[in-house]
C-alpha cells in the first residue's frame, strides 16, 4: 500500500465544475496536513472542450507536479480516452460506468466504474453534482476521511441554505459509500490525514502576490482583464474595501498603465497586471513612467504567444519583452519569482524598489505559478518595512519657494520628490528631456547628466538587491541555470539525478534589470556541466548571461509547447544529453554564435 | 486661506507659441479663473498630453505634468483617485482628446470623475505642422489631405451629451472673459466637465480664424429659455453648425461622481492613508 503519495486528475468538460472540484479535493488534503500541488489545463473557451486539474499530494514538501497519474477520475468519456495511458502501473481510473458499459482499461490499470450521474440524481441535487460524487467517490476509494469534505462543502454552498449543503453531502456521501463497498481495499494507494496536522495555506501565486502587494502599500489597481493575470484584479477587486484599495477595470491597458502613471505621480502605490499581449499595449507609458521617474508595478503574468498564442497556458516568453519595452533606454527592474513563496516576497519588494528608485518595476509571473495551488506556510512578515525612500512632505519643504528641483542629481540618481499638494514643492514633469525643475531643455549637457542620472539608479539598485547564490552543494556534476516556476520541476530533478549519483546544484536567476554580472560569472565560471533550462523558445536567459558575462551556455532544455516542466522530463533529457532527438530539447544551436 | 494674487499663476519660463496663437488667451482665461476662486497653486495639478497647447503645464504654476499623446486623461484620472483633495485639469488638444485618445475620452465621461477637461480644438494638427485633426471640416485642404478631408468631423458636444458627461460647454479663444467664466463654472462642477474650445491656429488653419468665429459664435446662456438641464435640447444645439455656432454651457447635471462611489476614499485621500502598518494576517486565513 502506497500512503500519501498520489498523482490525481480530474477531467471533463468545461462547465463540469472541475475547477471547484479539484480546488476542493486539494483543499480537504490540505486541510489534513498534506502537501498539495495543483495545476489547471483547459483550453481557452467557456463550455465544452477537454479540461483537467491535477493534484499531486505528498507528505513532504512539492515543488512540481508530474505527468504520470495514479488515479484518474474520468467525468467524461474523452477524459477517459486521452489520459488512459498516463496512468502508473498499479494505478486506477473511476468513471461513469454509465459511460461505459464495457469499459477496457490497460493492463495494470485499475478500473474502478460507479454510475456518477445516476447517483447525483437520485442521492444528491441532481447532475450538477455529478462532481461532487466523483469527489466522495476518490475519498472513498482512497479511505481518506469524509468530513473534510463535508466541511468544504458547507464552507461553500453555505449562504445557500441548509437544502443544498444537506443534498451536496448526500452526493458526496454516497459517491464515498459506494466506493467503500464495492472496491475496499482493490486500490494499492490510501491518502491519511496527519496526526496535529500542521495549517497551511493553499494559495495560488497571484494570490501571493496579491497579499504582499497589499502588505507593500498598493492603493490603487488599474488593470483590463486577461488571462492568465485576471484573478489578480478579481482578488484586488474583492478586497478593495477591506484594505481601501481602489481598483478599476478601466477601458484597455493603455488606459490601465497610464492611469497607475497619474496615481503614482501624486504618491500613492499603485499595480497593473496583464499578460504579453496586454504588455504590448503598454509599452509606450513604460517610458514616460522611467521619464518622469514614477514608480509604478506591472505585472506579465506570462503565457505563450505570438500574439493570441496560447491564450490559457504556461511559458516564459517575454523577459526580452520586458527589458527593452519601449523606445531609447529607460531605467525599470525586471523580476521574476518561482514560486507563491518569492510572489510573496518580490511582490512586497516590488512595490518598495517602485516607490524608492521611482521607476517601473516588471514582475514577471506566468501561468503555472499564477493558477496552480500549492500548501505553503503562512508568509513571514519579519522585517517586511515599507520604504518611501526620498518622499517630502510639507515639513521638508521651504513654503517660501515657488518651485522646487525634483529632478536635481545626486550620487545615487535618485532626486527627493516632493508629495504634490505641499507648498513649496510645486515642479513639472515632462515626458520630453528636461532640466531639475522638469522645464524641457534639449541642450547637451543637461541630457547628458539627466539620462546619467535615471540609469544610475539601476546600479544603485544592484547594490541592494542580493546577489544569486547557488541552490544546493558548491561543486557538482551539473549546474541548472533557469527563471521563474521551472524551479520546481529543477529542484525534484535534482533529487532524481542524486538517485543515480549525478550531484547537480542550481542557479536561479531573480533579477534581470539589474543584473549580477559579477556574481554570475563567478558561479557560472566554476561550473562543470551548465544546463540551461527555460520554457521560450531561444533560450532567452541563457543569451542574456552571454551577452552580460561572455560564458556561452550550449546546453538548453527549451520547452515551447505551453506546458510546464515536469522533474522526470529535465531529468530525461539530462539524461540523455542535449541537442538529441526529443522535440523539446533545443534544436537550432549547431550554429555557434 | 492665503491670499492668492494672480501672479502666483504665472511661471517662470515662457511660452513658444506662435505670435497671435488663441493659446495665450485660453492660458490667460486659466490662470485668472483660478485665480479668481481663490484656488493655491500648490493644490492644483494640471496634466497635460502632447501637443501644442499641452506644453502649458510649463507655463501656469502649479504642480505639472505634461505626458503622452492622448493618453492625459488616464493620468489625470489616476492623479484624481490618488489624491482627490487636489484640483485636477487635464488640457490637450483636439488630435489628442478626439483622435488618439477618443477612447478614454469616452470611458472618462461615462466615469463622471471629478475633474476639468479642456480641448484645444484648433481643427489642425499644429505641432507636427499642419495635418487634418478629427475636427476638421470636409473638404479642407492640409499637408495630410491635399485634395481635401472627405470623413465627416467628430462632434465633440454631441459625443459629450451621449457619452455621460455632467457639464459640457464650449468657448471660444477670441472671448476670455467669457471663457474665463465657463472654466470657473467647469472647476465648480462636481463631477466631470467638458469645455471645447474654439482656438484659431493662426499659422496652419487658414479657414477657422478669429474672424471666422467672430462672425458666427453667439452665446447661448444669454437665451434665457435656453435651459441648460434640458438633454435634449443640448442635443438640438449641438448639432448647429455652419453661420451659426453656439458658445457657453450646453448641458449639465448632477450625478453621484466616482470619488463618492468609492468607500475606499470617504475618509481621506488614497495618499495620506496609513500604508505601513498592514494587517495581511486574515487575508491568508481565508486560504486555510
Amino acid at each position: 500500500m502506497i500512503t500519501n503519495n498520489l498523482s490525481w486528475l480530474i477531467g471533463g468538460e468545461a462547465g463540469q465544475g472541475l475547477e471547484s472540484a479539484g480546488h476542493m479535493f486539494a483543499l480537504v488534503l490540505n486541510r489534513g496536513g498534506l502537501f498539495v500541488i495543483t495545476n489547471a489545463e483547459y483550453p481557452s473557451l467557456i463550455r465544452g472542450g477537454h479540461n483537467y486539474n491535477k493534484v499531486r499530494v505528498s507528505d513532504k514538501p512539492l515543488t512540481c507536479h508530474t505527468n504520470d497519474v495514479d488515479l484518474v477520475c474520468a467525468l467524461n468519456k474523452e477524459t477517459f480516452e486521452k489520459h488512459i495511458d498516463e496512468i502508473s502501473e498499479g494505478g486506477g481510473i473511476i468513471y461513469d460506468s454509465a459511460d461505459f458499459p464495457d469499459a477496457k482499461g490497460k493492463d495494470g490499470v485499475n478500473l474502478f466504474g460507479i454510475p456518477m450521474a445516476e447517483l447525483a440524481k437520485t442521492k444528491g441535487g441532481g447532475i450538477i453534482m455529478k462532481n461532487v460524487v466523483a469527489i466522495g467517490a476518490c475519498i472513498g476509494l482512497l479511505d481518506y476521511d469524509l468530513d473534510y469534505f463535508k466541511e468544504a462543502l458547507k464552507q461553500t454552498f453555505g449562504r445557500k441554505g441548509d437544502e443544498i449543503v444537506n443534498s451536496n453531502y448526500n452526493a458526496a456521501q454516497a459517491g464515498y459509500d459506494f466506493m467503500q463497498e464495492n472496491y475496499k481495499g482493490k486500490f494499492g494507494y490510501n491518502l491519511a490525514a496527519m496526526k496535529d496536522a500542521k495549517q497551511r495555506m493553499l494559495i495560488q501565486g497571484n494570490d501571493a502576490f496579491c497579499i504582499g502587494a497589499i502588505k507593500g502599500g498598493c492603493k490603487l489597481v488599474a488593470e483590463y482583464p486577461m488571462t492568465p493575470s485576471s484573478s489578480i484584479l478579481h482578488f484586488m477587486a474583492e478586497h478593495s474595501r477591506e484594505y481601501n484599495v481602489v481598483v478599476k477595470h478601466v477601458e484597455d491597458e493603455i488606459s490601465a498603465i497610464n492611469t497607475i502613471i497619474g496615481a503614482s505621480a501624486v504618491g500613492i502605490r499603485s499595480l497593473t497586471a496583464t499578460s504579453g499581449g496586454g504588455f504590448s499595449l503598454m509599452v509606450e507609458a513604460v517610458g514616460l513612467a522611467g521619464m518622469i521617474e514614477t514608480g509604478i508595478v506591472i505585472v506579465n503574468v506570462q503565457r505563450p504567444g505570438p500574439s493570441t498564442g496560447l491564450p490559457t497556458r504556461t511559458g516564459h516568453p517575454d523577459l526580452r519583452l520586458m527589458m527593452h519595452a519601449s523606445q531609447d533606454e529607460s531605467p525599470r527592474m525586471v523580476v521574476a519569482p518561482g514560486d507563491p513563496e518569492e510572489c510573496f516576497e518580490l511582490g512586497f519588494q516590488a512595490f518598495n524598489v517602485a516607490d524608492k528608485y521611482q521607476i517601473p518595476v516588471m514582475f514577471l509571473s506566468d501561468k503555472y505559478l499564477a493558477e496552480g495551488e500549492r500548501s505553503v506556510d503562512f508568509f513571514d512578515t519579519k522585517g517586511l518595512e515599507v520604504d518611501r525612500g526620498k518622499l517630502l512632505l510639507e515639513k521638508d519643504l521651504d513654503p517660501n519657494e515657488d518651485r522646487y528641483p525634483r529632478y536635481k542629481d545626486s550620487p545615487d540618481g535618485i532626486s527627493a520628490r516632493p508629495l504634490a499638494g505641499e507648498k513649496g514643492g510645486i515642479f513639472t514633469c515632462t515626458s520630453d528631456e528636461h532640466n531639475d525643475y522638469g522645464d524641457i531643455v534639449e541642450d547637451i549637457p543637461n541630457r547628458v547628466e539627466k539620462m546619467n542620472k535615471r540609469m544610475r539608479k539601476i546600479d544603485t539598485l544592484r547594490k541592494e538587491l542580493p546577489a544569486p547564490k547557488l541552490i544546493g552543494q558548491a561543486k557538482a556534476d551539473i549546474t541548472f541555470v533557469s527563471w521563474g516556476s521551472p524551479k520546481g520541476a529543477i529542484l525534484e530533478s535534482m533529487e532524481l539525478l542524486a538517485k543515480d549519483g549525478v550531484s547537480a546544484n542550481f542557479l536561479q536567476i531573480k533579477y534581470f534589470i539589474p543584473f549580477h554580472s559579477e556574481e554570475v560569472a563567478k558561479i557560472l565560471g566554476k561550473a562543470k556541466r551548465i544546463v540551461d533550462v527555460e520554457e521560450n523558445f531561444s533560450g532567452q536567459l541563457a543569451d542574456l548571461i552571454r551577452e552580460k558575462t561572455g560564458i556561452f551556455i550550449e546546453e538548453r532544455i527549451l520547452d515551447f509547447s505551453g506546458r510546464p516542466f515536469t522533474a522526470k522530463q529535465i531529468y530525461n533529457e539530462v539524461k540523455a544529453g542535449t541537442g538529441q532527438a526529443s522535440a523539446r530539447t533545443v534544436p537550432g544551436l549547431t550554429t555557434k554564435l | 486661506m492665503t491670499n492668492v494674487k494672480q501672479a502666483s499663476f504665472d511661471s517662470v519660463a515662457k511660452p513658444d507659441w506662435c505670435p497671435g496663437c488663441g493659446l495665450f488667451a485660453i492660458q490667460m482665461a486659466i490662470k485668472q479663473a483660478l485665480t479668481e476662486l481663490k484656488l493655491e497653486p500648490h493644490k492644483v495639478f494640471f496634466v497635460t498630453g502632447i501637443g501644442c497647447g499641452s506644453k502649458a503645464s510649463h507655463w501656469i504654476n502649479a504642480y505639472g505634468m505634461h505626458t503622452l499623446h492622448g493618453r492625459s486623461l488616464p493620468i489625470a484620472t489616476g492623479a484624481k483617485l490618488g489624491n482627490h483633495s487636489l484640483t485636477v485639469i487635464d488640457m490637450g488638444g483636439d488630435g489628442d482628446g478626439y483622435g488618439i485618445g477618443i477612447g478614454h475620452f469616452m470611458h472618462t465621461m461615462r466615469r463622471n470623475i471629478d475633474l476639468l477637461y479642456m480641448v484645444n480644438d484648433n481643427q489642425i494638427y499644429g505641432l507636427t505642422k499642419g495635418q487634418a485633426s478629427p475636427t476638421s471640416e470636409v473638404g479642407m485642404k492640409t499637408k495630410s489631405t491635399p485634395f481635401g478631408v472627405i470623413e465627416t468631423p467628430i462632434n465633440p458636444i454631441a459625443l459629450a451629451i451621449n457619452s455621460g458627461a455632467t457639464f459640457i460647454a464650449r468657448g471660444f479663444a477670441g472671448d476670455v472673459t467669457h471663457l474665463k467664466w465657463l472654466i470657473m463654472e467647469g472647476i465648480k462642477h462636481k463631477g466631470f466637465s467638458l469645455i471645447d474650445i474654439f482656438q484659431p491656429c493662426v499659422t496652419f488653419n487658414k479657414i477657422n480664424t478669429y474672424a471666422y468665429f467672430q462672425q458666427r459664435v453667439y452665446k447661448l446662456n444669454d437665451d434665457p429659455n435656453y435651459k441648460t438641464n434640458d438633454r435634449e435640447a443640448a442635443w438640438k444645439k449641438a448639432q448647429e453648425s455652419g453661420d451659426k455656432l453656439p458658445i457657453g454651457i450646453f448641458y449639465q447635471e448632477t450625478r453621484t461622481i466616482e470619488e463618492e462611489a468609492e468607500p475606499q476614499l470617504l475618509e481621506k485621500p488614497l495618499v495620506y492613508q496609513d500604508i505601513k502598518n498592514v494587517d495581511i494576517n486574515p487575508l491568508m486565513k481565508k486560504f486555510v
